[in-house]
């Protein structure tokens, strides 16, 4: 040792390497744990495997095969038109299967008014039914409805038949088309009880067109067809 | 050299980690690849009537897929609602019904029952049909015999009408040796979310129909 000329003399020479060593063994140890981890994460994320299955539906009236609560790929999201045209189908259905015993509320329900006079005040009132028929349908289906149908139900009326829709019963489900926001065919199925008769089952079509500005509570959707039919 | 020596061994363990990624990626990979079931069947859309449990194909069988497919074939065939575009549009070449089809039986049936059917929609005629009893096929056949029953209402909102009700019986020659599984060289996940029919996607036709003849 030449002290004190030189001070920069190792105590022990292998020092350094022995610590590098280390370090790397200790590094190379660390790493291969988080390998291991991360095998063992990756083997947990495959087991918990998500299912997105296809659930298919068979109609057992019309036989259709339909695929089911694949809401996002499937677009059946209820949109706000879908909702507004199935309150429109709905109040309409309910509108068409009404006969009250007191006349002067049947000749409220089945009567025409002018077009200014559907979206008045009066009119859409809440609960209000005054002329519910002629104000949400074209006249060609309002003119079918006084032509085909008033007459039988005038005839139940007097014969003190009575009848509503069982609303808890109501089902509306659209028909064929995927694109409704320019309305489209709904089906609609529900049991209507009658006072006299025992009460049936009732699928019907209804067939929605918009006319924007026309009907201006019901975002200009209004029915244009109707067809309905006893099922039991 | 020992330098050179512990700078291979390092080159040799990053190695053996890149090597230790690939294979958890592979791992992974194989995992996303494992195919399952997803096809499964329910028997009514409605809550109230959820009466049993989604079945998968495997589940229900080769008897049970052939009863329902030929039901759906017949449905196809003759139901009819006040919906003239509906008519319309089964009568297109792509449609269920020709895709459940030969070309010759398709076309039979779009002289023979697509006009039909056509004028009944326009006049507001529905009609359902329904499978009578199990499908069977005689010892000495090659025609599957199906009874079938359509209920048809003329007349739109009269409510008093009572619907006819007929019954008959057709012979059906029935592509059905791949019935289970779905058809080749369709993405059965895009075909079915771009809301196509579900009974197109299985390797089932019918080649061949008839009535007895009186």
């Amino acid at each position: 040792m030449d002290y004190p000329g030189n001070f920069n003399t190792p105590a022990f020479p292998a020092g350094k390497r022995i610590a590098v060593s280390r370090v790397m063994g200790i590094g190379i140890l660390g790493t291969f744990f988080v390998i291991t981890c991360v095998c063992g994460l990756l083997l947990w994320g495959v087991r918990s495997m998500r299912l997105d299955p296809f659930l298919i539906s068979i109609d057992k009236i019309t036989g259709s095969w339909t695929v089911i609560g694949r809401s996002v790929t499937l677009n059946r999201t209820v949109s706000i038109t879908e909702t507004v045209q199935q309150a429109v189908v709905g109040n309409f259905f309910q509108s068409w299967f009404a006969i009250s015993d007191a006349a002067a509320e049947n000749d409220m329900l089945w009567r025409q008014c002018p077009a200014d006079e559907c979206s008045g005040a009066e009119t859409m009132l809440y609960g209000e039914r005054r002329c519910a028929i002629s104000c949400a349908a074209l006249d060609t289906l309002y003119n079918h409805f006084v032509e085909d149908v008033m007459p039988t139900y005038h005839l139940r009326a007097m014969a003190g038949e009575t009848w509503g829709v069982m609303t808890d019963t109501i089902q509306i489900t659209p028909v064929g088309g995927r694109d409704m926001q320019n309305g489209g065919i709904w089906r609609v199925q529900a049991s209507v009880w009658s006072n006299i008769n025992a009460s049936f089952d009732v699928v019907a079509f209804v067939r929605v067109a918009r006319a924007a500005g026309k009907y201006p509570m019901t975002m200009g959707y209004y029915v244009t067809d109707f067809n309905a039919y006893r099922i039991k | 050299m020992r330098k050179i020596v512990t700078f291979f061994l390092g080159l040799l363990i990053l190695a053996l980690m890149l090597g230790a990624i690939a294979g958890a990626a592979a791992i992974y990979d194989a995992a996303r690849n494992i195919k399952i079931e997803t096809y499964f069947f329910q028997p009514n859309n409605l809550s109230v009537r959820r009466v049993g449990v989604p079945a998968t194909v495997a589940d229900l069988g080769a008897d049970k897929i052939r009863q329902m497919l030929v039901e759906k074939y017949l449905t196809e065939y003759f139901y009819v609602i006040p919906d003239v575009a509906n008519i319309e549009a089964r009568m297109q070449s792509n449609s269920t019904l020709a895709r459940m089809s030969t070309p010759d039986v398709f076309r039979q049936w779009q002289e023979l029952e697509g006009e039909l059917i056509l004028k009944l929609a326009e006049e507001g005629a529905f009609r359902t049909v329904r499978l009578v009893d199990k499908i069977y096929k005689p010892v000495d056949s090659d025609y599957w015999t199906v009874v079938y029953e359509m209920k048809t209402w003329y007349h739109p909102n009269d409510m008093a009408e009572e619907p006819v009700i007929t019954r008959d019986v057709l012979y059906m020659g029935l592509g059905d040796e791949n019935m289970m599984d779905f058809r080749q060289k369709l993405d059965v996940a895009k075909y079915l979310e771009e809301g196509q029919d579900p009974a197109a996607i299985f390797r089932f036709g019918i080649t061949a129909i008839g009535r007895q003849m009186d």
